[in-house]
This record gives C-alpha cells, structure tokens and sequence, in this order.
C-alpha cells in the first residue's frame, strides 16, 4: 500500500474539484512519461515534466495525468505527534 | 507512520479530538472555513464533525470549480459543443452541470461530439487522431489542474498541432477567499487550507490572511487525521493569539509550492482582467486565459464566443451556501426540487460540491436533528 491518501486511479473522486491528487509509484520511465501504479495496482501513464528528475520507485502526487508534486519520504509525518505536541510551522 | 491506516487510527483520532475539545473554550463560537471541497468531503465521508465540539463550527467554502462556475460558462461550452466540426472533451463531474438550456449529457444524447477524459492530455490525444476535426477541451480547475493544462498546451505547441484548442476555465484560489473576507456576511476565526491546491502554489499566497486580516491558516492533507490535526493546530494558534500560516501537509506540500509547475503556466497563462464567480460575483484578477504566446489554442478566440451572463434558478441558493451564509441542508430546494439526480445548482452535482456531501453522508444526522428539536 502506497502512503499518502485513500485515493486510487479508478477511485478518485472528482478529478474536477482540482484537489483529488493520486499517489502513485513510478514503475518505469520512457521519454517525458513515466508507467506508474497506484494502491491497488492499477497502472496509468503520466507526465513528467513539472518534477523531473523522476528515478524509478519514486511516490508521485499526480493529478489529471500529470505529475504535480513528490512525496518527499523524509518528512515527518505529523499525526502520530498530534496527541502531544505543537503544530509546526513550515 | 507512511501508511494510509496511521491517517485513519480511530483511536488517534479520538486522542486528537479531546485534545481538540481540551484547547477549546467552551464560553466561545468558534467558525472555521475549509476552502477545499475535497475537506468538505472528508469531513462528511468519515464524520468528523461528529469528533469536534459543538463550539466550532465548520463552514464550507467556494474549493469547487464546477460549484463556482456561472451558467453562463456551462452554455458558452455547450455552443462549442455544439458545433458540427467540433469534438468537445471535458472531465466527467462537467458533464451533469446544468447550463440554462440544459446539461452537456443532454447535448451529447442529441447527437452532439462530447467525450468525457480523464486528462487534457487525453485531449491531446484524441485531436493527433482527428486531424480532420477541431478538438476543444473544456478546462476547468484551480491551481492543482491548470499545470495539467498548461504543459498539455506546451506539448501541442512544440508538436505543432493546429485542431487543438483549450476553452479555459481556470480560475485561482486566493481572490475568491480575499472577497470572503471582505465580506461583511461571514465572520470567520480561521481557515483550513487546500493541500493539494498547495502542493503547486506553495504555502507562502495565504500569509495575506495572517497579516492583512488576522487569520490563522493550517494547509492540511485529505484523511481524516490530517483534518483533524489540522482543526487541533488552529485552535491551539487562536488559544494562544497566534495567528500564522501553518504547513500540516508538509509530507507533499513544499512551502515555496512547485516552480517548475508555475514557470509552466505562468508561460502559458495570463490573469483576466475579472470573472465572474457564482454567488460570489465579479472579482477582479480571479481567472486564467491564455496567453498572447498561446492565442492560437485559445478556444474562445477561435469560437467568437458571446461571453453571455446567465442569472442562476430563482430556487437555488447555491450563492448563499458558497459564501458559507446559509449551510447545505438551509437551501429551500435541498434534497427535495434538488438532488444528486437531479440537480438544479452545481453545488449539488459535483461529488465534491457541499450538497451532494452533505445529501450523501449528512442528511440522516440533520434529519435526526430536526426531529429532536421538534420533540
């Protein structure tokens, strides 16, 4: 299972509301479109051109069939703190 | 820590939710706005407002470009549509929106050329098939999309495609809830900001809120704990008088946002000099066209489009709710004149729109209300 959201190609919400983005795990890299795969294993071509360089196994935040963002896997994840500490800031 | 179920522990969430009610004040209202639809959502998918004092209050905002689109758009699309020589492509949610004639579906059902895709970059695609045909996409979104379509324009440049051509939509973020905050409707003690909205525009457009208006704003991620932890970070920013923009999505929203993504569009785009969003009327600088650079693919040019103003259904409230006045289940016309399957306002046909949440997961829990008030 991919980090991230619940969120998977065949199950996405509302392309249109502009705020569904799908993680999904590059598999392999042809040109300026990668094959990547979601959650569940389905597998869609994207662009790549707005987060290159792209490496194999990456995590991408993809929207509309295009890249937009990486998930960067050194962040900390905040929830497990949430019970005890402050939010952070940037 | 970096799978979904860390974002869904229930006992987690109960843990946050008290810590939550333990910062709350109980002598006070508290109002909070989620800008994003896709939090509205969230919020009514895994009932959280169920975990939250009854203090705060969650108002819903304008983060849904079908919601916020005026029927004059809708019919404008549809007359290009129309066209004989034209396959008209759009996203699926922009199919069921009702124009003043009619919805794209219908138009489609009388024989017209429309296709539903899944990315402009399916468009693209289908206009190297048809060279004999003009293909138009209908582009509609906020700052999450427009990079989608503005490297799906830079792409049909370099490849010299002539029967492409973006009828376009976009519109941005921060205008609309700058007006909400001008506006002497809605008193507001923070908001929730959009994550993936984010992502592309960085965290660093909502420091008007902090510094102009005195509002605090958490960016927060789509599960259930990031909203939550969310909530927990500004009522512990306005407990303590701080008023900041926080980052509770920083596992994918990068504070300076994508620049590969706004060098992209800020070559393919340029702002509109004002639009017209629903419920919220004109706003000045709220809007993507096209560039001069792009004037070619440039739909409304090609079409001579009228650039017609619509008025919405007398019924329809949608206005009203967008602008956080009124909630869903307020509307004279929700869930009865307006549902899912038959919508008469935006608001209610996109999955991300505040009515079709609040008719899909909500209504059972206000109906239980309305009942006990009664008693």
């Amino acid at each position: 299972m991919l980090p991230v959201s619940h969120c998977t190609l065949d199950h996405d919400g509302c392309v249109v509301c502009s705020d569904a983005g799908i993680p999904l795990r590059v598999v392999s890299i042809e040109g300026d479109d990668a094959l990547c795969e979601d959650s569940a294993g389905n597998r869609a071509s994207v662009a790549l051109e707005l987060v290159a360089p792209v490496r194999v196994g990456e995590i991408l935040l993809t929207h509309g069939g295009v890249a937009i963002g990486k998930v960067e896997p050194d962040a900390p994840y905040l929830v497990p703190e949430a019970r005890a500490t402050e939010g952070r800031t940037r | 820590m970096k799978y979904v179920s860390e974002f869904r522990d229930a006992e987690l969430a109960r843990a946050v939710s008290a810590e939550i009610a333990s910062v709350t004040d109980p002598e006070r209202h508290y109002k909070v706005m989620e800008v994003c639809g896709g939090h509205t959502h969230t919020i009514y998918r895994h009932g959280i407002k169920d975990l939250l004092p009854d203090q705060i209050e969650l108002v819903h905002g304008p983060g849904c470009p079908v919601c916020v689109l005026p029927m004059g758009r809708v019919d404008e699309g549809i007359s290009i549509a129309e066209r004989p020589e034209v396959i008209f492509t759009c996203f699926g949610d922009m199919m069921r929106v009702p124009g003043s004639k009619g919805n794209l579906l219908e138009v489609k059902a009388e024989g017209a050329d429309i296709r539903m895709v899944y990315s402009p970059l399916d468009a693209l695609r289908i206009a190297r098939e048809n060279p004999d045909r003009e293909v138009v996409f209908y582009a509609i979104g906020f700052e999450t999309t427009a990079p989608s379509t503005a490297l799906t324009l830079q792409r049909a440049k370099k490849e010299g495609l002539e029967n492409f051509s973006v009828f376009c939509n976009h519109v941005t973020i921060v205008p609309p809830v700058r007006a909400l905050l001008d506006s002497p409707d809605l008193r507001l003690d923070g908001f929730v900001g959009p994550g993936h909205v984010s992502t592309v525009i960085g965290c660093r457009p909502y420091e008007f809120m902090s510094e102009d208006y005195g509002k605090p704003c958490v960016v927060a991620g789509f599960e259930p704990l990031d909203l939550l932890q969310s909530v927990l970070m500004l009522m512990r920013q306005i407990g303590a008088g701080r008023c900041e923009v926080e980052n509770q999505y920083s596992r994918i929203v990068p504070w300076e946002g994508n620049l590969a993504a706004l060098k992209s569009m800020a070559e393919v785009f340029e702002l509109r000099p004002y639009f017209e969003w629903r419920g919220l009327g004109f706003i000045a600088q709220s809007a993507l066209k096209l560039s001069p650079a792009y004037a070619d693919f440039d739909a409304e040019l090609r079409f001579s489009v009228p650039g017609v103003r619509v008025a919405d259904p007398k019924a329809c409230q949608c206005g009203e709710v967008l602008k956080g006045v009124l909630k869903p289940h307020e509307c004279k016309v929700f869930g009865t004149a307006c549902t899912p399957e038959r919508p008469l306002g935006a608001l209610m046909v996109s999955s991300e729109g505040a009515c079709a949440a609040y008719y899909n997961f909500g209504r059972k829990s206000f109906e239980k209300v309305e009942i006990g008030s009664k008693v």
